[in-house]
């Protein structure tokens, strides 16, 4: 691994105040993502696997250590350069595919490109490109609420690939669907670590972990094994 | 994200729960509503006005005879001595008003003569008028052809009459009148000329005639050959009448002295007529009262339409803050893709702009359409006034600008984790 890390954790931690009363979620954690690398994050609820998801999606800030997405120091950013680093560098992929049900699919996947400021005929032939590669070309018209799970978690990939991220981090993808569309899904984001793509994956699945490259284990706010 | 899509992407949400998004704008729809449908009547009163006006000339005072008020007495009195019930100006007061009041130009007396008037042997509903020459020059009104009455006419008292355009198709069709004669009662007249159409619209306070279906004859000859009694038939009793003139119209020599002449009229008149049998008009008092009248209710609609579009307003405010609570999820979402704060404000403020400006459309319409209904219904003129349209659209839109901000802001505020959780 010579390139530059796409994530680098160094010393991060993060301490809530709640009521007077100070809970460290996550304690000095260090850990390195490179570029093609596919890593789980795995650990019991309440471990502080949510919080370094929070924290590796720009969606929270560190109290202390530091941050690198991609070699940017995220800790000093405001909020909306935040943002925007999340637009074009993170792909989200959640439990609940979370599509936004006044818009078709096209539309879905055209979300992360209209943020970043895409020409409307740029994203909607980008957006139909996605849709094509994930296999529902022949349901870009349709509305989140006539598809089925599985579709709407693919829809959900292609969003999560509009602005041809860095990273991709997925909240356990297959958590809310049965096991032959889980089973589908994963194989799509084992395809998607094949052609090159930088995957950290959040679940408290052990055979989902088994199919990643590397799995960090989280316990009690600390990062156990797996950091390197 | 542009406006323009912003403003899409804001129709699609509302779209998603439409009944929710039309009781939210129903406020500002009857709001909007109600000031558009106020504001029309208003207006449509004033254009009667000034049509009124303009028909009658700016320059005019009218004086009418008035039927007092009959006691019991002389009512009982009239029955038993066949009494004739004499009241109204004499045509020989007139003259006086040019004589005592410089700035009286011009005095045309108007006799209405209750005569049927033949058509063949067809009774018509047109009215025949005893009147000078001089009422053409007054009321700005033309022959179309022929001519109108000349002071010959009244001094030769000449049996000639003059007819209105409606008058005319009453009475000849298509048919050639030059030359005709006219069956007014028991008498004829030869038709001289037939006047220009002069349109006067349904009147209201100021009592206008339709010139158009009227027919005139020199004043002297309808007095020569009527007399000034007439008897009228009023549920089997007979009711005789004496009137010299109905109604008397002034020219004044300038605008400004309108006012004051119409003063002295009536203090001249009051001494003259105790029994307070006449009545003077002055439209530009009549305009004055109208445009305080105005004023009044702009006051009063203003007031309304402040108070409905609040209650709109928060209406707006409330189901937004609902939508907000709802819709965390998205927002949450909206902002791990990459949305920042400030497109979330957007978005949730053009929701709420879009249901207030949609409203106000619904309420524009609305209301439009109850000023017809009210013009159909009851007969008032209303006038849907581009003014009334562009403010009740800018008002409205500023209420959902207005109430839509805390919302907006609120949504802006909305954790992005929560994208993240499982409920």
């Amino acid at each position: 691994m010579s390139a530059d890390p796409v994530v680098l954790f160094d010393r991060v931690g993060r301490v809530y105040e709640k009521g007077g009363l100070k809970v460290t979620a996550l304690r000095e954690a260090s850990f390195a993502v490179h570029p093609g690398e596919y890593v789980s994050i795995m650990g019991p609820s309440g471990s502080g696997k949510s919080t370094m998801l929070h924290l590796l999606g720009l969606l929270d800030r560190p109290t202390s250590g530091s941050y690198r997405l991609n070699g940017t120091e995220v800790r000093e950013l405001d909020d909306d350069a935040r943002s925007s680093l999340r637009n074009r560098s993170i792909g989200f992929i959640f439990q609940s595919f979370n599509l936004f049900s006044q818009l078709d699919v096209v539309g879905n996947v055209e979300v992360p490109m209209s943020y970043a400021g895409v020409p409307r005929r740029e994203r909607t032939r980008r957006a139909e490109a996605l849709i094509e590669q994930v296999g529902l070309g022949h349901r870009r018209g349709h509305r989140p609420n006539e598809l089925s799970g599985g579709e709407m978690q693919r829809v959900a990939i292609a969003r999560a690939l509009a602005n041809d991220p860095a990273l991709i981090l997925a909240d356990e993808p297959t958590g809310n669907l049965d096991s032959a569309t889980a089973e589908a899904i994963s194989a799509m984001l084992d395809d998607l670590h094949a052609k090159g793509r930088t995957i950290i994956m959040v679940t408290h699945n052990p055979e989902l972990g088994a199919r990643t490259g590397r799995t960090v284990r989280v316990r009690d706010g600390a990062i156990l094994d797996g950091a390197a | 994200m542009g406006p323009l899509e912003t403003a899409r992407l804001a129709l699609r949400s509302l779209a998603l729960q439409k009944v929710r998004a039309l009781l939210t704008m129903l406020g500002v729809v009857i709001g909007v509503a109600a000031v558009i449908a106020m504001l029309s009547i208003s207006e449509g009163a004033k254009l009667e006005t000034l049509e009124q006006i303009r028909v009658l000339g700016v320059n005019n005072l009218r004086v009418r005879s008035v039927k007092p008020v009959i006691t019991e007495r002389k009512e009982e009195e009239a029955s038993r001595e066949n009494w004739i019930f004499e009241y109204g100006l004499r045509f020989a007061e007139l003259a006086r008003f040019q004589t005592l009041l410089p700035d009286v130009e011009l005095v045309v007396p108007l006799r209405e003569l209750r005569k049927d008037v033949w058509a063949g042997d067809r009774k018509t509903d047109i009215t025949v008028v005893g009147t000078s020459s001089h009422l053409a020059e007054i009321l700005n009104y033309r022959a179309q052809a022929g001519r109108f009455l000349t002071p010959s006419d009244e001094e030769s008292l000449r049996r000639v009459c003059v007819l209105g355009s409606g008058a005319r198709r009453k009475l000849f069709r298509f048919q050639p009148w030059q030359g005709e004669d006219v069956k007014v009662g028991e008498a004829w007249f030869r038709v001289v000329g037939v006047m220009e159409d002069k349109s006067a619209k349904a009147s209201g306070g100021i009592n206008l005639p339709d010139l158009n279906n009227q027919i005139y004859v020199p004043y002297a000859t309808a007095m020569g050959v009527y007399g000034a009694t007439s008897v009228k038939e009023t549920t089997g009793n007979f009711e005789a009448v004496k009137v010299e003139v109905d109604e008397a119209i002034l020219r004044i020599r300038s605008e400004d002295r309108i006012v004051p002449v119409g003063r002295s009229l009536r203090h001249m008149l009051t001494r003259a007529h105790p029994q307070g049998d006449f009545e003077v008009i002055v439209p530009l008092e009549l305009l004055h009262q109208s445009q305080r009248t105005q004023r009044t209710f702009t006051i009063v609609m203003a007031s309304i339409a402040a108070l409905s579009l609040l209650v709109g307003g928060i209406g707006i405010m409330n189901i937004m803050l609902a939508n907000v609570a709802e819709r965390k999820k998205e927002i949450g979402t909206r902002r791990a893709l990459g949305a920042r704060k400030r497109d979330i404000r957007r978005q949730f403020l053009m929701e709420s702009v879009l249901l207030s400006l949609i409203g106000g459309l619904l309420g524009i319409a609305l209301g439009a359409g109850g000023a017809r209904l009210i013009q159909l219904a009851a007969g008032w003129q209303t006038l849907v006034s581009p003014f009334a349209v562009v403010l009740a659209f800018a008002v409205a839109t500023a209420a959902g600008a207005v109430f839509g901000t805390w919302p907006a802001i609120k949504a802006a505020s909305v954790d992005p984790i929560v994208a993240l959780r499982e409920e």
